[in-house]
């Protein structure tokens, strides 16, 4: 057991020395991109605001603008560090604390999005392939096909006008009743029921993806020989399927939700946008409109860290999940 | 040419999204001729329902959704084609320099590729697109240039295994130089998985578009379907039909390029799987 761990932990530094650069990469890209963009750095450090000759001049300052270019990245990349990632001059707060303030939202709307999404299509996948080209499977086969072709916006606005408006059996907006004050339990069923409509909305291409997935997945893994030696055992064909073959399926599953973290993420931006969920979507879409650069640039910091580390975190369950992964 | 037009017909599916890729393509072409109205020009007549002169109704500027929606498919299908395009044509030229020379130059193309596949690509293109304009060509030049690491892999990979077969020793020895063997020999034989890539990227940088306008980040000279579903969202309440027409025309060109692309799979590379490795 202890060789057994001391591998995993080789295996996670080792992925651990893919990440930084990765971060670092993010980071210099920001840089560059502050410098590329027309008109003078100060504008998006700073947004399209009237800030005072001072303020401008301590940016100035703390950035290094009047020194030479590696300087100037040395010191962006000190601040972020110290956390530092400008101030957001439309929300008079500092850009991070309205980042994070964000988070928790985004996170829970794509909590329950990827559990019923993955649930939802994995057990879809699995039918579908047990009777492949049946009804139920080309039907599954469309559901699919409309998942991944439907603007996720669109359909948000579709549901929100259809089951928010029209017949009012969901909350239209926001993430929780401003009428009522609710607490404890209410409170929780209360965020739930606001919850319906946007995580139905972002979860339908994520189920898309799990159900083809699974579906291709499945039939490849009932054609190899294990599964023919478990048959000839004289195993009955519902624990050769559910047991032998769901289960090795169903792995790289755990590498598809990861690998489509950004994806969803840039679903939620934009169902949040639509139900006025209080998560980076609705912060992203109010800096676009207040032209506050900072928050903008801030955020794709944050979101690519997310990401990076999601990606990381992947990559440990699997390789715990399916040790082989570890000698490649 | 004929025969991969047999196997690809026979794709019923496949046809349907052909079907659908030309009727929004003509409808695009011959919008002038289609409605009286032009899309961004305001009328008197501010959130009409459909009825028989606007047929899909009008937003709250007097705009005619219906010329919105023809003239809307010319910048969707311009986007998508373009963006795909110069995506491609980068993603040919890393993957090709990386498959063929190999060694040090493939071990840091490669580095640089896994870096754009693992950053959220979407937040990249909405913080260009916030910083350097909003123009319509920006967008597609920002997504063309954001899009091309998975046909870099997929290109690189052909050339890894076609770079060793014997029609490459042979022009070798025969004296040919490097860009005429890559060009003239190996391009052509990697074409089939480029093809597919390509179509299935056409369908998601029309979705890019359609979400960067949706967060107000679209071009409000041209008549975008993102845009006009930026405009619908403070109205729904009041008219459904601005979200609804364009919405669906954003489904259907997205679901037909779609299936053209699955169509081409099966048709070119009938033994590999479709999109989920990509």
């Amino acid at each position: 057991m202890a060789h057994e761990s001391g591998a995993l932990w080789r295996y996670a530094c080792r992925r651990m020395t893919h990440a930084v650069p990765l971060v670092l990469g993010v980071v210099v890209m920001n840089f560059t991109l502050i410098h590329l963009a027309p008109g003078d750095p100060i504008l998006a450090l700073i947004g399209e605001f009237q800030a005072s000759p001072e303020y401008v001049q301590s940016v100035r300052q703390q950035f290094g603008l009047e020194r030479p270019l590696p300087v100037q990245l040395g010191l962006y990349l000190w601040n972020l560090l110290r956390g530092d990632f400008g101030f957001s001059f439309a929300l008079k707060q500092p850009v991070l604390e309205v980042i994070l303030d964000r988070v928790p939202a985004t996170l829970l709307l794509m909590g329950v999005a990827i559990l019923y999404a993955t649930v939802c299509g994995a057990l879809c996948g699995v039918l579908s392939s047990r009777r492949q080209y049946s009804i139920a499977d080309n039907a599954f086969t469309l559901v699919a096909l409309i998942g991944y072709s439907m603007p996720v916006f669109w359909l948000g606005q579709i549901l929100l006008i259809l089951l928010g408006l029209h017949y009012p059996i969901f909350p239209a907006q926001g993430m929780e009743s401003l009428r009522e004050s609710y607490t404890g339990i209410a409170r929780g069923l209360d965020i739930l029921h606001h919850l319906v409509l946007p995580a139905f909305t972002l979860g339908l291409g994520y189920l898309a993806v799990d159900l083809r997935f699974t579906r291709s997945s499945m039939i490849e893994v009932m054609s190899q020989d294990y599964i023919r030696t478990a048959r000839a055992k004289g195993l009955s064909e519902r624990v050769v399927f559910y047991k032998h073959a769901l289960r090795n399926a169903l792995i790289p599953l755990v590498t598809i939700t990861g690998l489509n973290f950004g994806f969803l993420l840039a679903g939620a931006v934009l169902t949040e946008t639509v139900y006025a969920w209080p998560g980076l979507g609705r912060l992203m879409y109010d800096s676009i409109y207040a032209r506050d650069y900072p928050v903008l640039m801030g955020m794709f910091v944050v979101i690519s860290v997310m990401v990076i580390v999601v990606n990381f975190v992947t990559d440990m369950v699997y390789s715990v999940l399916d040790p082989r992964i570890r000698i490649r | 040419m004929r025969q991969l037009w047999h196997k690809y017909a026979r794709n019923r599916p496949a046809v349907a999204g052909l079907a659908i890729v030309l009727g929004f393509t003509l409808l695009g072409l011959l919008a002038p001729w289609l409605t009286a109205f032009r899309p961004l020009d305001t009328g008197p007549h501010s959130f009409r329902p459909p009825n028989a002169i606007y047929r899909m109704g009008t937003d709250d500027l007097g705009r005619d959704i219906l010329s919105g929606v023809l003239w809307g498919a010319r910048v969707s299908i311009a986007v998508g084609l373009l963006a795909a395009l110069t995506s491609t044509v980068i993603g040919v030229v890393i993957g090709a320099a990386a498959g063929f020379y190999g060694g040090t130059l493939d071990d840091l193309l490669m580095r640089v590729t896994e870096f754009f596949l693992v950053i959220p690509r979407f937040f990249l293109v909405l913080v260009m697109v916030a910083l350097f304009g909003n123009s319509v060509w920006h967008v597609i030049l920002v997504i063309g240039i954001l899009s091309w690491p998975v046909t870099a892999r997929l290109v690189r990979v052909e050339f890894l295994s076609l770079r060793e077969k014997e029609f490459v020793e042979g022009s070798r020895a025969v004296g040919a130089s490097d860009p005429r063997i890559i060009l003239r020999h190996i391009l052509p034989n990697a074409f089939p998985p480029i093809v597919v890539s390509a179509s299935l990227q056409i369908a998601r940088a029309i979705l890019m578009e359609a979400g960067l306008s949706f967060l107000g980040l679209g071009d409000p000279n041209q008549a975008s379907w993102g845009v006009m579903l930026y405009n619908a969202q403070r109205f729904l309440r009041q008219a459904w039909w601005t979200a609804a027409f364009p919405g669906l025309a954003i489904f259907f060109i997205v679901m037909g390029f779609n299936l053209v692309g699955d169509g081409l799979n099966d048709a070119l590379n009938p033994r590999q799987k479709g999109r989920e490795l990509q």
